[in-house]
């Protein structure tokens, strides 16, 4: 497929590197005409030719350099068969060494050097303007508070992307929606009165539930137990979140009524309103019976109330009944401390730093002018003066707000509109607010711009901060970049360090892999409660940390890529080890513990949380999950099935399995021959269920016990076994397997197929540009490079940054 | 103080033209023709096909179990089989192309395009205080898209939308409505020079969407020059009370029901001449009796029976909703004829077969317009008839010179 000879490879990269002049779409036309074209007429031109062109692609004609460049998707689909075996098709002598030789050599040389080289003089990355994730990030990073994201302009997804500008398109209100964001942060947080807040840490008592009386108990020294993961829950005396930003909970609770520790969320919201619209924060765990204070820091939205709720434990006590008569676990709360953030806030201290304290508190009345004639005047300052103190913060500002040095030009332009406002007697405050809401309604705040070429000093430093924390550069950044030193290869690799070290970096792997592997949709579906009953949200919420801490762990300790599919140990906490059948572990937290020998699981690919993704709520689906494996795990894309066919409608009565209605669907030679590239890793993958626990049977719905009310079922299972399930295959390179182990086995020998699929869809995430057939000799570089040290994640991403790919646009 | 002539000041001096809602000027008109109006619903699982489809074309079909549900409307309206969106696929994301007809919205490189409703607001601008309304049962989005296929955000709120459209403000509330609307015309204005400041700095390839941008702005500049002019017009009033917001997120029919009262009331008062309405699928179990199972998993029945019972409860439940709101439009009288006649309204969904996301033989309703209704026009179930056929003749009776829109290959044959 899409691995052929590596010499080859080798060979061209060696010689593209000492041939400077670019080759250009005319010559790769010529050599198609002299080399390559004769084979095309002899050897393709029965189904590819004048008279026949099977699947609609015409291979043996001349090809003009326009029509080379305009469809080189063809060419590296049939460098794919070609390379394969798979073309000419079984009954056909195969192609001469020598000719496939000849067919490989032009695709990956002359035409991918024409085409790298359009690249390079237009680009490959597009205008677009910043995701949703990305202006949010952005703005609290500069501003200290999160805006409401409501008005902001919607995200689309290309390839699960959000980063690329065929998913960003800006509709009319979404441009009014930032101009609403950037007038609620001069009109409600910059310069307005200062509020006394006498204390900054508030304390809520726990409250009994609004339910009913007795539906929480009721303990000595104000101690309150709940039983039910829902809102009747966790109740506080709280008047809600004054200043939006980060805060500080400790919170007074233990497990009651239980030998192991209780898990509880921190749910937050409207929780005055009915129904309570309120999203869980965080998940912390009360130790069993010991009061304990446990703390935790979360961003909380203004006026936003505070739940504390015990997570996956059910609802013990239905309404009208007594908490008294509960003997399961609780979650009991005495009291939550809430240490609020500064105020005024970051905002605000921030952008008028370079204002003396009296100007700073004379501007905090909206009606303050320049001048000492009248009321409402300040007249330490003269005009030139004040326009010097604006300069100082808009150069500040602006560098931050636009990610570069503003030009001098535009510090004039900026600087004469003070000047003009000055004149006009406007006040002091909208003279300098309105300056800060020109720099937000500015595209380069909004949006990602970058030149032709190489990347800017400025441009990388944007493309590096954007890609490690998904958000806007930090002074430090600027700074190298202002230098001019980031494109020095070391430093570049030591701010890539250090933006990987720090805490931002989290935002990377969760955005990231919400993208490469779909776990944006992990709450699309809901395992099916009578089938699969085991599924709670305590598996759903750890099999989410499982998966970033795996993809964490691996990044920050720079372990293989073979990871991905074969580690030797596993993250779990008590929920998952019960899941994956090991003993001993208790608690929240996650912790290494080895693979027990024999196990199916082991990897990102058998997590609940990508077999979750890669299921419906009822069935599971070898096609999706193949496909899955080869396009998110090694970078292989699979094209769209052609249009019209009649999609496969699981059965699950129990007659069939899915598996063999799909085998007389890919019985189809124009199906199988893309079917059985992906299939076999979906049939390895059906050993697990939609919740992603091993199997080795179907569920089958049990309608006699299902018929029967709830307590005439005593227990019994609603689900019968039904049909065995085959995991078994032939991979695309032709090797047999029994099952996931010894697929895994297969796989595990070529790191090499892993560090391609996350170069790969890496370089789609950093460079916000899709990756595709013009990048495979830029990815291949990449997977070079990071073979030096065994395939590495941390080494791979750092051949991604170092490469062109990266630092050019 | 300086003057210079800003765009803002242009547009306020072109004097974009802004027609009176047709009750005001033609009030004293000696027979009104009522305007001409279009509604466009999308429910996202589909509908169950054998329940759905009757088994006969022509005027004489008898009427499908699902049918059967709008006995009382039959002759106002027509259902469709074997049609679709070519070439769609893309299992749920389809939703987004329902009315856009953009193809394989899961590809590399896919970029939406307009949605019917858009142009034919566009058709009528500035004729309402409202240029389209778009709806969603619930804040995840709608189905507009914008001229450069930018999603159009929806609103859900069916109390916030009526006291937008009927509640009049206090003195101080217009004010402080001018001054936003001023406000986002300023900072909109800067932006829009930013913009045009960029354009010689960017390569060729990123023109086009700088353009497409751009033109968001302008639209976005218009469109609140138009808003100040609307804020010193008196709303209509109506009789209704305020509706509540349903809370219940689960309770998806019983929100689209709220909505239909309000597209009814919408279009009666003549504040809206388009509408949609996107009526999201849930992972949710909705309020009805005898359904256990959520709304997703139903619709990946399998073919278990006991799932397609289930699955049945929710979809009559849908149709009754459908049928109480055509039967209200027909209702309202108006003019010479009824609310229905004058309004065009098309049901359907983005998947056909939902069990296995499939995107071809759709369901399809279109009621009232004036339309001769009352057959099921059948296309090949097998290659199917372009759904934009439907959607030029339609465009075309809103009063719209198009001839093709999609993936059209023509008006909608037997549509007379």
């Amino acid at each position: 497929m899409a691995f052929p000879s590596n010499l080859v490879r080798m060979l061209l990269i060696a010689i593209a590197a000492f041939v400077p002049s670019p080759v250009t779409a005319g010559d790769a036309a010529q050599s198609f005409q002299t080399d390559v074209l004769p084979i095309l007429q002899r050897r393709c031109a029965e189904c590819h030719g004048d008279d026949v062109q099977e699947a609609g692609i015409h291979l043996a004609k001349s090809h003009t350099a326009e029509e080379l460049a305009a469809a080189p998707h063809t060419w590296f689909r049939a460098l794919d068969q070609v390379a394969a075996g798979n073309m000419p098709p079984d009954g056909e002598p195969p192609l001469s060494t020598a000719e496939q030789a000849t067919i490989v050599g032009w695709i990956e040389g002359d035409l991918t050097d024409s085409l790298v080289a359009r690249q390079r003089r237009d680009g490959r990355s597009k205008f677009r303007r910043l995701s949703r994730a990305e202006y949010l990030n952005t703005f609290e990073d500069l501003f200290g508070y999160r805006p409401n994201p409501d008005p902001l302009p919607a995200d689309g997804r290309v390839d699960g992307y959000t980063k690329v500008s065929d998913a960003l398109s800006l509709s009319s209100e979404g441009a009014y929606g930032y101009s609403q964001v950037a007038r609620e942060l001069v009109d409600r947080w910059v310069l307005r009165p200062t509020p006394k807040l006498d204390n900054t840490i508030t304390r809520a008592e726990a409250m009994e539930s609004g339910q009913s009386k007795g539906h929480s108990l009721v303990l000595d020294d104000g101690w309150i137990v709940s039983f039910n993961t829902d809102d009747t829950s966790g109740r506080l005396k709280y008047g809600g979140v004054r200043t939006p930003g980060v805060h500080k909970l400790r919170m007074h609770v233990y497990a009651y009524q239980s030998d192991e520790p209780l898990l509880f969320g921190v749910y937050a919201g409207k929780t005055l309103s009915y129904p309570q619209e309120i999203e869980l924060l965080d998940v912390l765990e009360a130790p069993a019976g010991k009061p304990t204070v446990v703390e935790t820091e979360l961003y909380l939205k203004e006026r936003a109330g505070i739940r504390l709720i015990p997570f996956g434990i059910g609802v013990q006590v239905p309404k009208n009944s007594q908490a008294s008569e509960c003997r399961g676990p609780g979650l009991a709360v005495q009291w939550m401390e809430v240490e609020e953030p500064a105020r005024p806030i970051r905002a605000d201290q921030w952008l008028t730093a370079d204002l003396p304290e009296d100007l700073r508190a004379a501007m905090r009345n909206p009606r303050v002018r320049l001048g000492d004639k009248g009321s409402y005047r300040y007249g330490s300052l003269t005009e030139d003066e004040f326009v010097d103190l604006m300069g100082t913060t808009l150069t500040r500002v602006g560098a931050r707000v636009l990610r570069r040095d503003l030009t001098a030009a535009e510090m004039t332009e900026l600087l004469s509109e003070v000047r003009q406002g000055l004149q006009q007697d406007q006040p002091l405050q909208q003279v300098f607010l309105e300056r800060v809401t020109d720099l937000l309604a500015s595209p380069e705040f909004f949006c990602v711009i970058e030149s032709p070429g190489e990347l800017s000093e400025f441009e990388l430093a944007a493309r590096l901060s954007y890609f490690l924390w998904n958000s806007t550069p930090d002074e430090q950044l600027l700074q190298v970049a202002r230098a001019g030193k980031l494109r020095d290869p070391a430093v570049l690799r030591a701010q890539t360090d250090r933006l990987l070290d720090d805490p931002r970096s989290d935002r990377f792997v969760e955005d990231f892999l919400d993208q490469w592997l779909d776990l944006h949709a992990i709450d699309d579906t809901t395992p099916d409660s009578q089938l699969y009953p085991e599924y709670d949200d305590v598996l759903k919420f750890s099999s989410l940390q499982e998966t970033r801490a795996t993809f964490r762990r691996m990044l920050r300790e720079n372990r293989s890529v073979g990871e991905f599919i074969a580690p030797r140990q596993l993250l779990v906490n008590a929920r998952l080890a019960e899941h994956y059948g090991v003993e001993g572990v208790s608690g929240a937290e996650l912790r290494p513990v080895n693979v027990p020998p024999g196990s199916p699981f082991g990897g990102l690919w058998t997590q609940p949380a990508i077999l979750k993704v890669t299921a419906d709520g009822s069935s599971t689906s070898p096609v999706k999950r193949g496909v899955w494996v080869s396009e998110r795990l090694l970078g292989v894309p699979i094209s769209p099935p052609p249009p019209n066919i009649e999609p496969i409608n699981p059965d699950t009565r129990g007659a069939t399995t899915l598996r063999e209605q799909l085998a007389l669907h890919s019985a189809h030679r124009s199906c199988s021959g893309c079917h059985k590239q992906f299939d076999p890793f979906g049939f390895a993958l059906e050993n697990f269920d939609v919740m992603g626990q091993y199997r080795e049977h179907y569920r089958l719905l049990d309608a006699e016990v299902a018929a029967l009310p709830a307590h005439r079922r005593q227990g019994a299972p609603l689900w019968l076994s039904g049909l065995a399930v085959d995991g078994s295959g032939v991979t695309p390179e032709g090797e047999s397997f029994a099952d996931i182990v010894e697929l895994r086995e297969h796989l595990v020998r070529h790191p090499e197929k892993l560090a391609w699929g996350v170069a790969w869809h890496l370089a789609t995430y950093a460079t916000g540009a899709v990756t595709d057939d013009i990048d495979r000799r830029a990815v291949q570089a990449i997977v070079d490079a990071s073979a030096e040290d065994g395939y590495r994640l941390r080494s791979t991403l750092h051949a991604l940054v170092q490469s062109e790919l990266f630092r050019w646009k | 103080m300086q003057y210079s002539i800003n765009r803002r000041h242009f547009l306020r001096t072109s004097g974009a033209v802004l027609a009176l809602p047709w009750l005001e000027s033609l009030a004293g008109a000696a027979e009104p023709t009522p305007p001409r109006r279009m509604v466009s619903v999308c429910t996202a699982f589909g509908l169950y096909g054998p329940s759905l489809f009757p088994s006969t074309a022509g005027r004489d079909y008898s009427p499908s179990e699902y049918l059967k549900i709008l006995a009382e409307l039959r002759g106002d309206y027509t259902i469709f089989s074997g049609i679709s969106h070519p070439d769609i696929g893309g299992d749920h994301a389809s939703e987004a192309c329902f009315l856009t007809a953009a193809k394989q919205p899961r590809r590399p490189g896919f970029r939406n395009t307009v949605s019917m409703d858009f142009l034919a607001a566009r058709h009528v601008a500035g004729a309402t205080r409202i240029p389209l309304l778009s709806l969603s049962t619930d804040d995840a989005g709608g189905l507009t898209h914008s001229q450069s296929g930018a999603p159009i955000r929806a609103d859900w709120s069916p109390s916030k939308l009526y006291a937008r459209m009927f509640l009049a403000g206090k003195a101080t509330e217009v004010e402080a409505e001018l001054q936003r609307l001023k406000n986002g015309q300023s900072i909109l204005d800067r932006m829009q020079d930013r913009f045009d400041a960029l354009t010689p700095r960017l390569s060729h390839r990123d023109q086009q969407q700088l353009a497409d941008y751009t033109e968001a702005v302008r639209e976005m500049e218009k469109q609140l020059h138009a808003g100040e002019q609307w804020v010193h017009r008196p709303k209509p009033t109506v009789d209704e009370p305020p509706p509540q917001d349903n809370p219940d997120k689960s309770d998806f029919i019983g929100r689209s029901k709220l909505m239909f009262q309000l597209i009814r009331l919408a279009l009666q008062t003549d504040s809206t001449r388009v509408c949609s309405l996107f009526i999201r699928g849930m992972d949710l179990t909705p309020p009805i009796e005898g359904v256990k199972e959520n709304h997703h998993g139903l619709s990946h029945h399998g073919r278990n029976p006991a799932k397609l019972a289930e699955l049945k409860l929710v979809e009559q439940a849908e149709m009754q909703a459908f049928r109480e709101f055509l039967v209200d439009l027909r209702q309202t009288s108006e003019g010479a004829g009824s609310l229905l006649d004058h309004t065009q309204v098309l049901i359907g969904s983005n998947l056909g077969d939902a069990s296995g996301h499939g995107t071809t033989n759709l369901p399809i309703i279109l009621a009232g317009g004036g339309w001769k209704h009352g057959q099921h026009i059948a296309g090949d179930t097998k290659n199917n008839t372009p759904l934009c056929n439907l959607f030029v003749s339609m465009m075309q009776r809103f009063g719209m010179e198009i001839d093709a829109f999609g993936s059209s290959s023509g008006t909608m044959n037997g549509l007379g």
